[in-house]
């Protein structure tokens, strides 16, 4: 008999980056990186685990921008010029490194990753949302979704339209997409306010995700702590928290996982090592050097000098880290289960992109994990949320504290001195918005076009990711963009509208470029 | 020169040749790009610039008769080698061809190639081994990037060009520095902080006192539970601000409170002219609740939710009391007094756990409610709590140990502390040690258990 559960939470986001207007655009590589260094290889990893029966359960959430942009035809195209073009400069690899045995293995290995990738990306013809669709329909995955494009939902409370529309556009993007409803969501950042609850479940929405003291802090405290969910009062949608413990196993910096010296470095890579007469038709078209995906050294330590990478031994280390993994997590739920009179839940939430893409060796880790989980141990079993709800319905009632998973666990990551000054337009936007909606609610083909590219522009320009980029202090020119121009072309829109004088040439420009959620509704603002 | 010439050159070439004659940004632009802001730059540049473009046609034409070559002679170089690579063979094809130039360059050039090209490149010639110099022309190409090129895209039956898309925003103007809506808008930060923007026209702040030497203030009214008239907060802090201030950081002054923000002039002569309030608050809490009382529903998964339907609620008022049986957080029963730190409830990081938890974690009053109604709506509030408080007194001048944490004596000897007493059991430990170094010990253990 089992005595408890760990419930994996993989976080799949990534902004909307769709640039048509250029043929080759850095930030596209964001979602590029993403598709050969995570989505496939985890895609892969659960593939393995199927065709071995190996029974494993996770939740992924897969939010509507990255939705959006795999089901995008340019994107899919331009992903497959992507994956050919590595696997050509792979092919130039294994010339290039014939002299040295080890550079030659490693080409190989690449080469050969390469292969598989693009062999699957072609098995799914580009589209990947239904192998992810094939692991939710046989039960082992269970797909959850996030505000419509990652918006930070506090932070924009003045307007519960628009904090409505979030949650009801990225419903919708679900439903299409995925062919279901989502029952849990996660919220963009974690971020919370006591009453987003309600909004979920009137969307059908039955659990969310939580940063720890966003349930250690609720009100009354909570019995079980973290390791039991808690139903929202007056809304009764579970609040799940993460469990502080198995964060930060894997985060941190200096004791998580990723840093160890075997795996592989992620600052050692070609697309900057090698000369630009070799590497040049691979970067950036100005010439300026990028991260290609191809790496040869491994983080060997803190030293400059950087040993050769070797995907055996990083493989062993896996599978080493996936064991104390493993036992850590044994100790922690036998532990758990002798004070709780119920079966605890340890629920472990992470980026999606940190596995595989910052730790390259991630996707392999979690398989590991799940192999050694299903044979090596019997304390406690994977679930996911779903699954746990439906078999322990009864749950403590509390209000979950306001509360995000940012630096210092509210909202001061997305409120600070360098993004401060987006609320004030991202406020006027919201509530232009909903007089609009309400004003045009019954109107013609082109009006209708006008508010519903002003609810994409509304719904972009809102994207928690600009505010997020603009602290972290790289890219921040292009977040600063980004939102501005989203407002700009918005209140042109708006203003249009006001005058009575539509520019449809204009309008069928800006469709064209930011083509998101192509089902839009702008009176889900109303 | 024409269009048509240009198409027939290399991107490459063209690169060069938009760099030479001044074209701005180009190295972000398409070959079809490029052709018509050369075009452009042409018109503008008259014969001088003509002149010389010819000249530089003229000199690369050879380059680009290759390359137009090369693209024939792809796939029958394919298939007839199969044994040389791909680049051999077309590295022959390119040597056989090359003699003969095509017809748009009536006398073929040498050309001082190495100047010209953006990447100098040995063109082979049928002496030659061709191997090397084109196995490393094709290291710097990406044969897939050409293959995979961008389809036409369309919106709504209509071509779109990707240049059409760039200049979207060129005309739009900077974002306003406000819109003089008259809003106050305050936001939470975190438990500590609170932040506070204003978007006040001029014309408001004039009529308002601006020019009557009035000073701007930002007030933060605690309005837990009143109606705000003006007058009736339970508590005001006040910030002096520079006029050209558009947003604040407010420090919280009390947890679980709910705050307000008032925007004024005051006069000299003490009056108070408000330019409007925001809408209350209430900062996320730091700590955890103090407030004890387990009810647990069953709501089964397969059934929905209980929801009312309707607009999204305005919750910013008191969204956590009203007719939920939950009351706030700072009605709830506070113990007499906390005392010393010795278990501050804010550091108790679990109901159980690692580090100090109380003796008998997670157990506390077990009031289990089944309701089978998946009603959450219709308990009434019942809370019962407890504190412990532990006192006692001693001579003044001994050292007294709680627990083992350092504890300090009043002035006439006496001490007071008071514990958090969830159900379950706990043990204090109180120790005195006198200036001689002799220990006084009292063990003193409590159970606390409802039903």
């Amino acid at each position: 008999m089992y005595k408890g559960y760990l419930a994996l939470v993989l976080h799949a986001h990534l902004p909307f980056v769709r640039h048509p207007e250029y043929s080759d655009f850095l930030e596209e590589d964001w979602l590029y990186e993403a598709i050969t260094e995570t989505y496939i290889p985890l895609l892969l990893s659960f593939e393995r685990m199927r065709n071995d029966g190996v029974p494993f359960k996770m939740t992924m959430s897969l939010t509507p921008p990255l939705l959006c942009m795999l089901a995008d035809p340019v994107l899919q195209l331009r992903y497959t010029r992507r994956i050919e073009t590595l696997v050509e400069l792979a092919e130039k690899e294994l010339v290039r490194t014939q002299d040295n045995g080890h550079m030659q293995y490693l080409a190989r290995y690449y080469h050969q990753q390469f292969l598989e990738i693009r062999d699957y990306w072609r098995f799914w013809d580009g589209h990947l949302i239904n192998a992810f669709r094939k692991f939710m329909q046989t039960g082992d995955l269970d797909i959850i979704t996030c505000g419509a494009t990652h918006g930070y939902l506090p932070l924009m409370r003045k307007s519960p339209e628009a904090v409505n529309a979030q949650i009801a556009v990225a419903v919708e993007t679900h439903q299409r997409y995925l062919g279901t409803s989502p029952t849990g969501i996660w919220l963009p950042e974690c971020g919370y306010f006591p009453g987003v609850d309600q909004v979920l479940a009137r969307h059908g929405i039955r659990y969310f995700v939580m940063d720890a003291h966003g349930v250690l802090f609720a009100h009354p405290r909570p019995r079980y702590g973290n390791h039991a969910p808690i139903y929202a009062a007056g809304s009764g949608v579970a609040a799940f928290a993460r469990d502080i413990e198995t964060s930060q196993q894997v985060w941190s910096k200096e004791s998580g996982y990723p840093g160890d010296p075997m795996y592989r470095e992620f600052y050692r890579d070609i697309g900057y090592d090698l000369p630009f007469d070799y590497i040049g038709a691979y970067v950036q078209p100005d010439g300026k050097r990028k991260n290609i995906g191809i790496k040869y050294h491994r983080i060997t330590g803190k030293t400059d000098h950087k040993e050769l990478y070797d995907p055996y031994w990083a493989r062993e280390r896996a599978a080493m880290h996936a064991g104390n993994f493993m036992f850590n997590r044994e100790r922690q739920i036998e532990f758990l289960r002798s004070a709780m009179d119920r079966p605890p839940v340890v629920l472990a939430p992470y980026d999606a992109e940190l596995f595989g893409h910052w730790w390259y060796e991630g996707p392999w880790w979690i398989e590991l994990l799940c192999r050694k989980i299903a044979y090596d141990q019997k304390t406690f079993r994977l679930t996911h949320m779903r699954e746990y709800l439906s078999m322990h319905p009864e749950q403590q009632v509390a209000v979950p504290a306001e509360s995000s998973w940012g630096a210092s666990g509210y909202h001061e990551y997305w409120l600070s001195d360098v993004n401060a000054w987006i609320y004030p337009h991202l406020h006027k936007a919201a509530e232009r918005m909903t007089e609009i909606a309400r004003r045009f609610y019954h109107t013609d083909f082109l009006h209708e076009r006008v508010c519903n590219q002003m609810a994409r522009e509304l719904l972009l320009a809102q994207a928690s990711d600009w505010a997020f980029i603009m602290k972290s202090g790289t890219m921040v020119e292009y977040a600063e963009r980004r939102t501005v121009n989203h407002i700009r072309r918005f209140t042109r829109f708006y203003n249009e509208l006001n005058s009575g004088h539509i520019d449809e040439n204009w309008l069928n420009r800006v469709e064209a470029l930011d083509n998101i959620f192509p089902f839009v509704n702008f009176r889900v603002y109303a | 020169m024409t269009p048509q010439e240009l198409d027939n050159m290399r991107r490459s070439e063209l690169l060069t040749l938009a760099k030479k004659i001044g074209v701005k940004g180009f190295s972000r632009l398409t070959k079809s790009e490029l052709i018509q802001n050369v075009l452009e730059a042409v018109e503008k540049g008259g014969d001088v610039l003509k002149k010389e473009i010819n000249k530089f046609m003229k000199q690369s034409s050879g380059g680009s008769t290759v390359e137009k070559t090369v693209k024939k002679a792809e796939t029958p170089a394919a298939t007839r080698t199969k044994t040389a690579t791909g680049a051999q063979a077309r590295a022959r094809e390119v040597s056989a061809s090359d003699e003969s130039p095509g017809a748009e360059t009536p006398e073929p050039v040498v050309a001082p190639k190495v100047a010209l090209n953006v990447h100098p490149r040995k063109e082979p010639t049928a002496n030659e081994p061709a191997d090397e110099p084109d196995a490393e022309a094709q290291a710097r190409t990406s044969i897939a990037a050409m293959r995979y090129a961008d389809p036409p895209l369309y919106q709504r039956g209509q071509l779109v060009l990707p240049e059409q898309l760039r200049d979207i925003d060129s005309n739009l103007p900077d974002l306003p520095i406000g819109y003089g809506d008259g809003s106050i808008h305050l936001m939470p930060r975190d438990p500590k902080w609170l932040f506070c923007y204003w978007d006040v026209s001029e014309e408001k702040r004039a009529s308002s006192g601006k020019y009557g030497y009035g000073r701007l203030y930002l007030r933060l009214h605690d309005v837990t539970h009143v109606i705000f008239n003006g007058t009736n907060s339970w508590s005001v802090h006040q910030f002096a601000l520079n006029e050209e201030a558009r947003w604040w950081y407010i420090p919280v002054p009390a947890e679980g409170r709910h705050f307000m923000a008032e925007l004024g002039y005051r006069m000299p002569d003490g009056t108070w002219n408000s330019l409007g309030t925001s809408d209350a608050v209430i900062p996320p809490p730091g700590s955890q609740s103090p407030w004890v009382h387990d009810v647990f529903v069953s709501l089964p998964f397969d059934q929905p939710l209980p929801v009312a339907e309707g607009a999204p609620a305005r919750w910013l008022e008191n969204s956590l009391g009203e007719g939920r049986g939950i009351p706030d957080r700072h009605e709830l029963p506070q113990p007499p007094l906390w005392g010393t730190p010795v278990n501050p409830p804010s550091l108790q990081p679990f109901h159980f756990g690692v580090g100090a938890a109380p003796t008998s974690p997670g157990v506390s009053s077990f009031v289990q409610i089944r309701n089978d109604k998946n009603d959450l709506l219709s308990e009434f509030p019942l809370v019962v709590n407890a504190a412990l408080r532990v006192f006692g007194a001693t001579s003044p001048e001994v050292h007294l140990e709680i627990d083992g944490l350092p504890h300090e004596l009043a002035a006439d000897g006496t001490f007071t502390v008071a514990f958090p007493f969830p159900d379950g059991s706990q043990a204090h430990r109180v120790t005195a040690r006198g200036v001689d170094g002799t220990e006084k010990t009292v063990q003193i253990s409590f159970h606390r258990s409802a039903h």
